[in-house]
């Protein structure tokens, strides 16, 4: 067996693999030996099957697996031999062969870049932080205590008006005739709260305790209920009772009402709510940082077959005349963090088509990028024996399994069944366990920050990052998956909901 | 019987009928061994004679038979579904060949 390099491009290599004819010739009979120990054949007993009959019978197959195998040791010693880490499956392609005679055979292959680890040591990574902020606290407390004002009977009896709470009777009828869900007893109105149909609340002002009216409303015409909407109804309303709205005042009166202990307790739990938000961005934060940090370092050659793949999936991204069918989310520019493997299956024509140059050039920076920091992580992992433990693995499961209430169950058992999806949570938490390691490792500064720089710097690119661990992959073979997505979104898309439900509380 | 001379007679078979003697080689493990010295086994025909063998044998693989023997196998008797059954007869012939000829059986 004789293999030469014919080609060393950057990192493309191509070998040629000779195997001569005896060499064939000896695998074949080997074969076809273990075959003769094995075979049944009638008239024969088992294993006395002369190799002339085995021969003639399983001849061409065994010269099959024989050239196979042959070419598999032929291409491990090529890449053993040269010492190679692939970046690709190789290719081999068998040139010429005829019986009794050499065979010829061409591999080709990408390897790894030679990554130089840059020293961990050295890189000096900015770890914003923001300060506990008293007044964030006290703004979302007065806020709460805004919409908790508790309503007190009037001092002195007066005409209701705007912001009281009156409590009501009333029917309404349209054309004389009372209608289903035109009448209540007891119900208490806040005046100006708009939860009734538009001028209700208006025809109230002004009425005073026991005072019975009658407040002519038009429904709206996109009223949900159809046979009423755009009609002319007339209620007949008796004010009951006024109360008028006390002042927001924060104190443990308030802190009770919504089921705290006492003030402080109040104030624990959205001090909670808020840093939990933040941690999540800052973690972001940091985690560009240190990726900032990496990629800064010494550029290396990126394997083409795994720059192509990621280039077609951000040029897709970014491409709006590229299919869509992909569930990819266009509401950052390169927020795409999934991995595209499944791109090879289906091949969509050119996914760059109609993109200008600069665009071009744009993607093919941002997929170099993703790249080189993927195999950066991937290979930071492996020199420090960084391993994703099951225990970590069940962790996120359960964690996964949190987000779905209600359905945990369901989840937790589609991880089980599908090792796939296991390996797939598996790359972000080798990735968070990398930046951890480097974290550790690295020059880490504070760096106090205020929360709308945090958001907005989070916003604008949380995203390019993401990438990172997909190549990792190597070890797992995982992709980054929706579940990565998810954790990345959620911080930014949540947010707004957040602060609605601490103010709920 | 009575010892009398047999009359050589040079028989001549057609194609078909060589066909029709020589049904299928035996493949088994005694023929395989038997095979190294120059004797290659065929089923043939009940009715098929040791000069019809040899013609047959001759013409097909083209062939010089220095022998032929003969031996009719006579089938098993079965029990199928619990009636007694009979295999067909096989009429085996143990064909020799000239010095350095061999017929490959395989190919057949």
């Amino acid at each position: 067996m004789n293999v030469s390099e014919t080609k060393s491009d950057g990192l493309l290599r191509e070998y040629k693999i000779v195997i001569t004819a005896d060499e064939i010739e000896t695998e074949v009979t080997k074969k076809l030996q273990e075959i003769a120990a094995t075979v049944k054949m009638p008239g024969f007993r088992p294993g006395k099957v002369p190799l002339s009959v085995v021969k003639t019978r399983f001849g061409d197959q065994a010269r099959g697996e024989a050239i196979k195998t042959a070419l598999d040791e032929g291409a491990r010693q090529a890449i053993e031999g040269n010492d190679l880490k692939l970046a690709s499956q190789p290719k081999v392609d068998i040139k010429s062969y005829e019986e009794n005679k050499d065979l010829e055979a061409s591999l080709a292959c990408e390897v790894m870049p030679a990554i130089t680890m840059p020293d961990l040591a050295k890189l000096a990574i900015e770890k914003p932080r923001i300060e506990s902020d008293s007044k964030e606290i006290d703004d979302a407390l007065s806020r709460i205590a805004d919409e908790n004002r508790p309503t007190v009977a009037l001092a002195k009896p007066r005409a209701a008006k705007l912001g009281d709470v009156v409590t009501i009777d009333f029917v309404g009828r349209i054309d004389g005739e009372a209608f289903e869900g035109g009448a209540a007893e007891g119900h208490a109105l806040e005046l100006g709260s708009n939860s009734f149909i538009p001028g209700f609340e208006d025809g109230l002002v002004g009425a005073k305790t026991d005072e019975t009216r009658d407040v002519p409303v038009t429904f709206p015409e996109e009223y949900q209920a159809a046979h009423l909407a755009g009609k002319l109804a007339v209620f007949e309303v008796t004010v009951k009772d006024i109360q008028e709205k006390a002042d927001a005042s924060i104190d443990d009166e308030l802190a009770k009402r919504l089921g705290f202990d006492d003030l402080d307790g109040l104030k624990d739990a959205i001090g909670q709510q808020i840093n939990g938000q933040h941690a999540t961005a800052l973690r972001q934060l940091v985690k560009k940082n240190v990726l900032d940090a990496l990629a800064d370092g010494e550029a290396f050659d990126v394997p083409p077959s795994l720059f192509q793949q990621e280039y077609e999936s951000v040029a897709r991204a970014m491409n709006p005349n590229a299919s869509e069918a992909h569930h990819h989310d266009h509401d950052h520019d390169h927020d795409h963090d999934h991995d595209h493997d499944h791109d090879h299956d289906h091949h969509h024509p050119a996914a760059d088509e109609g993109m200008s140059k600069a665009d071009k050039d744009e993607a093919q920076k941002i997929a170099t990028r993703r790249v080189r920091l993927g195999l950066l992580i991937a290979e930071i992992g492996r020199v420090n024996n960084i391993d994703v433990t099951e225990e970590d693995t069940r962790k996120a499961v359960f964690e996964e399994a949190r987000r779905y209430p209600g359905q945990e169950q369901m989840v937790l058992e589609y991880f089980q069944k599908n090792p796939q999806a296991m390996q797939q949570i598996a790359g972000p938490i080798f990735e968070d366990k990398v930046i951890d390691f480097i974290l550790e490792m690295a020059k880490v500064s504070e760096v106090v920050i205020n929360k709308d720089t945090l958001y907005q710097a989070d916003e604008s690119d949380a995203a390019p990052a993401k990438k990172a661990a997909k190549k990792s992959a190597k070890k797992a073979d995982s992709k980054t998956p929706a579940a990565k997505k998810a954790a990345a979104k959620k911080p930014a898309a949540k947010k707004p909901a957040a602060k609605k439900a601490a103010a709920k509380k | 019987m009575s010892i009398r001379a047999r009359k050589r007679v040079n028989i001549v078979v057609s194609k078909a009928a060589a066909y029709d003697t020589i049904l299928r080689p035996i493949i088994t493990e005694k023929a395989t061994m038997a095979n190294e010295n120059g004797q290659v086994t065929f089923a043939v025909a009940m009715d098929a004679t040791k000069p019809e063998i040899k013609a047959a044998v001759e013409m097909l693989f083209n062939v010089k038979v220095t022998a032929v023997n003969t031996i009719v196998q006579k089938g098993k008797t079965k029990t199928f579904r619990g009636r007694p059954g009979r295999r067909s007869d096989v009429k085996k012939a143990m064909v020799t060949l000239a010095e350095g000829q061999n017929i490959d059986l395989m190919g057949v």
